[in-house]
């Protein structure tokens, strides 16, 4: 036994218990013998009445007759050696009178009429018994009674308890410890020795042998499970691994190609400008040239994107903050797509709207958003025809949080062009996702504009939403909502 | 001739017993039946004392005592007594010992109640009424024998007449010496309750009786009559009566 029975806290548990219902049954059913003990010797004292004068009254009687009085006083010493009589008065109509003990006026009384009975003569009085009877003997008998066998049930009751606590703890508590032990030093990875109790096997199983079956099976259960998790982390880890590699060879081949395109690309637009602005070449080839010039430059466009999102896949884009005027900033985003829609020939006017609560500068990186408002400038001179463009940035409340001051900006670029299908809005983020399919699209493009946008604006920490239709006109509004870390006044 | 012929026997004895011998004790036990004896009598009573100074008179040593009467009746049969006095005669207790001379009479006489019209004439005649007798006590042979008589058995001669007194019996019989003693020491107040009725039963001498299977028990008799007659003689005797029952020194 690696443990005593004294540390055996349920058995402890179950052995107090024991004892107080033990002890109070044995109250009651102390109680209970007493009461009908108590009652039988009242019942039998009450009886020696009856036997006094099935006994003695006869004697007595013609003791007193043949003024025997004597025989009286041995009669009465007699009755008096009862130690329920408390008192004796033996009066006789001839004068004489006999006493023994104290009258406590008790209700157990009873009184004998002695008389003289013969053939030859009527019936004649010759003394009245009175007898006293007291059951304070037999209360002090109760009493003493009670202790004995109030003091036995409780002996009986404590040294079953113990008996029991010594059972209990070898059939029960020590296993259900030794189960609890094995299982808080059990390995679910390790293949342990399996749960073995310390007891004959049995030949028909009790509810400790069902138990250790299903934790011997339950073990095996959580090893088989341990087991093939383990093979597939490794699996995971290793598809992790090549999947990684692949995506940086894929990276690194983009790179390399966009960078080995765009090189030559450069110098291909380079020579088509100079072609297309040579005055002494004819109108027809200048206008090929300013084609060529186009076609170069979306398949520059397309390269570039293609490159940023390599870099943003590969992690290898960096936000980088530093105090910015938004003012100066919104000025440059209104003059580039000036330059664009001009570059594109098309009607539409450019209009910027600045908030005058706007502080001078801000902590932001001023290129990664200059880069999203382009991507969303281009993207609406590309879907307008004719009509506006309204570049607009605002201060929105502060988002204080009592430690660090924080500004919030929004800069929303609206169009008056077609607008966006509700029913496509939801994949216009994706990346490669194209609203207009088919041989019939209008626009070109790869699809990633707006999904570099919005990987973007996650990376900063900001958000990117397309705003509701028909608003002032406009038909659609893409609202960039940054918070700025911290503000400069100047 | 008999007080000559114990003289004579006395001085034989004398001469033939040692001088230098020591004198025989003589245990004599008696029942409680005041006066004759009884405890709390002077010298157990008269009968004890009689038969003390007689016996001492007659050269022996004696030692008295009050035994219950069936305890005397054993020791006697069985020699732990050698002598039973206050004995009236009887002849079951004369097969066994031998009577010495008696040394007082007493007359048994009926005892009514006062103004009771009662008188003794025979025994038969006593038929018809209840009569309180003293357990194994004797009275008069033909009395004793009457058993067709209504005879309530009581244990004191003082039970008999508190019964005769308050009518639990028609009449009780005793030595007048005994009804008397009996009233004037335990119950005064029957003095007036009860009489003695007219005649007289029997009239009993009072006597002792020597366990006839003891060694020289005839000789201790004879010593004892002899020694009862001298003393009859010079008086000694009617002073020891008068000592016990006063007025009746005569008897």
């Amino acid at each position: 036994m690696t443990f005593s029975v004294s540390k055996d806290r349920l058995g402890l548990r179950l052995v107090i218990l024991s004892l107080l219902v033990g002890s109070v049954l044995s109250v009651f059913s102390t109680g209970i013998q007493l009461l009908t003990s108590f009652e039988r010797q009242k019942q039998d004292t009450t009886n020696s009445l009856d036997e006094i004068e099935a006994a003695l009254t006869e004697t007595l009687e013609r003791a007193l007759w043949t003024f025997d009085f004597a025989q009286v006083d041995i009669i009465l010493d007699g009755i008096a050696t009862n130690e329920a009589v408390t008192y004796l008065q033996l009066v006789s109509p001839t004068g004489h009178s006999w006493t023994r003990g104290q009258t406590r006026q008790s209700p157990l009384k009873r009184e004998y009429s002695l008389n003289h009975s013969d053939p030859d003569m009527p019936e004649q009085l010759v003394g009245t018994l009175t007898v006293e009877l007291s059951l304070q003997s037999v209360i002090d008998r109760v009493w003493a009674q009670f202790w004995v066998t109030l003091l036995t049930n409780l002996a009986k009751a404590y040294l079953a308890a113990l008996a029991l606590l010594v059972i209990v703890h070898r059939l029960i508590t020590r296993h259900l410890r030794a189960i609890g032990q094995h299982i808080e030093t059990s390995n679910e990875t390790a293949a342990g020795p399996h749960l073995r109790l310390q007891r004959p096997a049995r030949t028909h199983p009790d509810d400790l042998d069902r138990i250790v079956q299903a934790i011997t099976r339950f073990e095996d259960r959580v090893r088989d499970t341990m087991r093939s998790l383990r093979s597939e982390i490794g699996e995971r880890i290793k598809s992790e691994k090549e999947a990684r590699e692949a995506l940086s060879v894929r990276a690194s081949f983009i790179s390399t190609m966009s960078h080995e395109v765009r090189t030559p690309l450069n110098s291909i637009m380079g020579f088509l400008h100079l072609i297309s602005v040579d005055a002494a070449l004819p109108d027809k080839q200048r206008r090929y040239a300013e084609m060529a010039t186009k076609a170069a430059q979306g398949l520059h466009n397309q390269l570039s994107n293609i490159l940023e999102m390599s870099r943003l896949d590969s992690k290898a884009v960096d936000i980088s903050t530093r105090p910015t005027d938004i003012r100066r900033l919104a000025g440059q985003w209104r003059d580039n797509t000036e330059a664009v829609v001009h570059l594109l020939k098309k009607d539409i006017e450019v209009r910027l709207d600045i908030d005058p609560t706007l502080d001078a500068q801000y902590i932001m990186d001023g290129a990664r958003v200059t880069q999203i408002v382009t991507n969303l400038t281009d993207n609406a001179t590309k879907f307008t025809a004719q009509g506006a463009i309204r570049i607009s940035v605002r201060a929105l409340p502060d988002d204080c949080d009592g430690t660090t001051e924080r500004k919030v900006i929004a800069i929303s670029v609206a169009d008056t062009g077609p607008g966006i299908d509700p029913a496509h809005r939801h994949r216009i983020f994706d990346r490669f996702a194209q609203i207009e399919t088919g041989m019939d699209r209008t626009h070109d493009g790869a699809g990633l504009g707006l999904a570099i946008c919005q990987e973007l604006a996650d990376l900063m920490g900001a958000t990117l939403n397309v705003a509701e239709d028909e608003k002032d006109g406009y038909a659609t509004e893409f609202l960039l909502t940054l918070s700025c870390n911290a503000r400069l006044d100047t | 001739m008999k007080s000559f012929f114990a003289c004579v026997c006395i001085a034989l004895c004398a001469m033939v017993t040692p001088a230098s011998a020591a004198p025989r004790t003589l245990t004599v036990v008696a029942d409680d039946w005041p006066p004759f004896s009884g405890h709390g009598l002077p010298d157990g009573g008269l009968s004890l004392d009689v038969i003390a100074q007689v016996l001492r008179r007659a050269g022996y040593q004696v030692e008295t005592s009050v035994v219950p009467w069936a305890r005397i009746m054993d020791g006697a049969r069985s020699g732990e007594f050698d002598i039973v006095g206050s004995l009236f005669k009887d002849p079951d207790i004369a097969s066994y010992m031998t009577y010495g001379d008696p040394f007082y009479t007493t007359q048994v006489q009926l005892v009514q109640r006062m103004g009771g019209s009662h008188a003794f004439t025979t025994v038969e005649a006593l038929r018809p009424y209840s009569i309180a007798v003293g357990d194994g006590f004797v009275y008069e042979d033909s009395f004793d024998r009457a058993d067709y008589l209504d005879k309530v058995v009581v244990t004191t001669t003082l039970q008999a007449v508190q019964m005769v007194a308050f009518g639990r019996v028609d009449l009780t019989l005793d030595s007048v010496d005994v009804v008397r003693h009996a009233i004037e020491t335990e119950a005064p107040d029957l003095a007036d309750a009860v009489e003695f009725a007219p005649g007289v039963l029997a009239e009993q001498g009072i006597h002792m009786a020597v366990r006839s299977d003891l060694d020289g028990s005839a000789e201790i008799v004879a010593d004892f009559n002899a020694a009862l007659a001298e003393m009859r003689a010079d008086g000694t005797l009617a002073a020891l009566v008068d000592r016990h029952v006063p007025g009746k020194a005569g008897g």
